[in-house]
């Protein structure tokens, strides 16, 4: 027991000696969950929309209180029609809407007459200001035809927004309702993260073995008096301690720094970790069994973790056809079951806990059976 | 002569075995073709299923309101029950789908509230505008339905539908500028792109600081070649790498994949140059403060991963909030963006002198910087 510890207490101090490595295992992830979970804030983005208002007509004022009402835009003003196109080059605006001067004079005239759209980058955001915006042109053309007619009675009737006029019922039917379900960015990519940065903490201990096998300094471990499995099992719990302790910092610096919302339940949180940790290790062992050098294993898990955590939605929340994919890796199920602990959904949480359990069960066994290979002396 | 050698060498010694072709040129083409497969064709139409009910003309009028919707395409769903509908929506073999009320008609004259449905999967940005069209037409329709409503049973229907006409008709409306959209999965391309090129800098110069530490560089200042011609050698090889990767890359893309990103080879070159410039720069620069070679491979990945998510290599930078934009403007990648950008739209070369002039100018700051590398005596503390 004693040479257990002894083992464990060097590896840790190998590893926290390593100030770079420590800085990539815990900075990087905290670092590319502040850019990812702030950068793709998807929802409840405004279309920036970039006005000229060139008409000082009567219906100017109508056009002002019209975008000001929308909710769904956030609208400034330039002062020419070069200024709009500079905003929509330079990406300073989603959208650009040009209004002619004389505007209110052709429509009161009965003339044609017609704005000018400058659609932006993204095609979503293109299609929202197109909508509210050519809202306004068929509200007004209504609004002309009916008082021509003269039974509404009153001419200046100007657009304006009124109260939702409950026209359309809408029905969300998927239980996930939007990309990410009930989550934000920030939480759906924390669990993303975290995840794949736990396998990266739980392969360095396994694959130093094979390095210290070609340096045969396994050998003279095995030659000391303690027992080769007593070291290696120690040094084992040291990199297992790392990695915890790798989780528990990153949960609790986005909690805090970032507010992130992990979810009340912490024991099941703790509980996902820990196997993540463990079918993280046990595949480790799988592939450095699997591989001639350190070099080699190295590569080809980082590969693995990267095309895992890409098919499990990590890195681009819809990815397509590949979704199908997503639940023969581990990421699904671990972050799987972290996303619902986030949202609250105990059951769903258990089910998901349950799959990252079997797996891991699995691969702890295939773990076990190929251990041999990677500590083989000869 | 010399540099030409020593540039050779080094393109052999990174790409020169099995493992080096695989990580440097077919991982790339396969990530990038990968990309195109899954992204590519986009933007998806969406399939909108119209189950109109109404017994009276109204309905109809709306479903002819709402065609021609950009990237929306309508079928007349006649022979669905609604139960049928919401499965099929349910099911996402349709994108949404819209019921007309049996009695949408008879209730926009009563001026009742009749609603229409809108039936949709999840909430996404193009079926919320979806839905801020539908409230439009309707409410035109709820509007002059009920202006006209005095009116008798027969007339009724026939003034509306003039109404309509000449809504039509009338000259007022908006035009669009052609702006030349770049498609976000080309976007999606030339970050990849630009990452590899990141990548395989960071090898080339990996290579070098190789050289320097086991002190094969002294052995190279020995050989009757000057100090220049070395620090030129090593330069080429990193851009004679880079150019190989880009030609391979466009050229798969392009001739197997079928897929154009809208930009001529050699333009493309260009401005991959200029990045490559700026790439090697960033990596001797990063060399020149690592205290431990072996660290090189871990100080990369802190300064390439975020820079290239915050130079907008994997979504577009108009997605990201304020703050994140304008430090986009710090990192290389982003320009490298911009200017493949502008010449898809069409820029000459002379009017992509700034944000290649920038590339250029990060290239020389960190070059400048990161020259101490190329110090044969120069040792990095173990």
């Amino acid at each position: 027991m004693r040479y257990l510890f002894v083992s464990c207490y060097y590896e840790l101090k190998r590893i926290l000696r390593n100030r770079l490595s420590l800085l990539l295992l815990l900075g990087l992830p905290l670092l590319l969950i502040f850019l990812i979970g702030n950068g793709l804030q998807l929802a409840d983005a405004k279309v920036r929309t970039v006005v000229y208002l060139a008409d000082d007509g009567p219906l100017a004022a109508s056009v002002r209180s019209y975008l000001e009402e929308q909710e769904r835009l956030s609208v400034h003003y330039a002062d020419s029609a070069a200024g709009v196109e500079q905003q929509m080059n330079r990406q300073n605006a989603d959208y650009g809407v040009m209004i002619p001067a004389g505007f209110s004079r052709s429509v009161l005239a009965g003339e044609s007459v017609q704005w000018t759209f400058y659609p932006g980058q993204l095609s979503t955001r293109n299609m929202t200001a197109e909508a509210v915006l050519s809202g306004y042109l068929d509200t007004l053309k209504q609004q002309l035809v009916l008082s021509s007619t003269a039974l509404s009675g009153q001419a200046t009737a100007l657009p304006h927004n009124e109260g939702s006029t409950e026209g359309v019922r809408i029905a969300t039917l998927a239980s996930n309702a939007s990309e990410l379900g009930t989550l934000s960015t920030l939480q759906y990519y924390s669990a993303a993260y975290m995840i794949m940065f736990l396998f990266y903490s739980s392969m360095g201990t396994i694959f130093r073995l094979l390095q210290e096998r070609d340096q045969r300094t396994l050998h003279r471990l095995a030659a000391m008096p303690s027992p080769l499995g007593a070291v290696v099992a120690g040094k084992a719990l040291g990199m297992l301690l790392f990695a915890a302790f790798q989780a528990v910092i990153v949960v609790l610096a986005s909690h805090y720094l970032y507010g992130v919302d992990w979810g009340g339940d912490s024991l099941r949180l703790g509980v996902v970790i820990v196997l993540t940790i463990a079918s993280a290790v046990a595949l480790a062992v799988v592939v450095a069994s699997l591989s001639k050098s350190a070099k080699t294993a190295e590569t080809l898990y980082t590969l693995l973790v990267v095309v895992m955590t890409f098919v499990s939605g990590g890195m681009i929340a819809d990815v397509g056809l590949l979704a199908a994919a997503g639940p023969f890796t581990i990421n699904y199920w671990s972050s799987g079951s972290i996303r619902m602990l986030m949202s609250g959904d105990a059951a769903g949480a258990a089910d998901m806990l349950g799959g990252l359990a079997c797996i891991t069960g699995v691969l702890l066994v295939l773990a076990f059976w190929r251990m041999r290979k990677v500590v083989s002396l000869t | 002569m010399n540099s030409i050698i020593i540039a050779w060498m080094m393109v052999r010694r990174t790409i020169g075995k099995p493992k080096g072709v695989l990580l440097y040129i077919i991982l790339p083409v396969i990530v990038i073709s990968v990309i195109i497969g899954l992204f590519h064709p986009e933007p998806s139409i969406k399939q909108v299923i119209l189950l109109n009910n109404d017994k009276g003309e109204l309905g109809q009028q709306l479903s002819a309101s709402l065609g021609g919707l950009e990237g929306i395409e309508l079928a007349a769903g006649a022979d669905l029950t609604a139960e049928q509908l919401r499965a099929l929506v349910e099911s996402g073999k349709a994108d949404a789908g819209i019921i007309v009320p049996e009695d949408y008609t008879a209730s926009l004259y009563a001026r009742q509230a009749e609603p229409l449905q809108l039936l949709r999967a999840k909430e996404e940005l193009w079926n919320v505008s979806l839905a801020v069209k539908l409230e439009a037409q309707d409410g035109m329709l709820r509007k002059l339905a009920a202006a006209a409503a005095a009116q008798g049973s027969a007339e009724r229907d026939a003034t509306v539908r003039g109404w309509l006409e000449e809504i039509q008709g009338s000259g007022i409306g908006y035009v669009k500028e052609q702006s030349g959209q770049v498609l976000d999965v080309t976007i999606m391309v030339i970050g990849m792109m630009l990452l590899f090129v990141m990548l395989l800098a960071n090898q080339s110069i990996l290579t070098v600081v190789q050289d320097r530490e086991q002190r094969t560089m002294q052995r190279m200042f020995t050989a009757p070649v000057g100090a220049g011609e070395i620090a030129l050698g090593n330069f080429l090889g990193s851009v004679l790498l880079g150019t190989m990767q880009q030609v391979l890359i466009l050229l798969t893309t392009r001739y197997l994949l079928g897929f154009d990103i809208g930009v001529s080879l050699p333009r493309m070159l260009l401005v991959m140059e200029c990045f490559l410039l700026s790439a090697v720069g960033i990596a001797t620069a990063v060399a020149a403060v690592v205290k431990n070679i072996s660290n090189f491979g871990y100080v990369n990945n802190l300064v390439v991963s975020p820079t290239c998510i915050l130079g907008g290599c994997f979504w577009p930078v108009a997605l990201m909030p304020e703050f994140m934009q304008k430090l986009s403007g710090f990192t290389p990648q982003r320009w490298a963006i911009i200017a493949l950008e502008e010449s898809i739209r069409g820029a000459t070369v002379y009017e992509l002198a700034l944000p290649l002039g920038i590339l250029l100018l990060f290239a020389f700051v960190l070059l400048g910087f990161g020259a101490t590398v190329l110090q044969p005596a120069r040792e990095a503390s173990r």
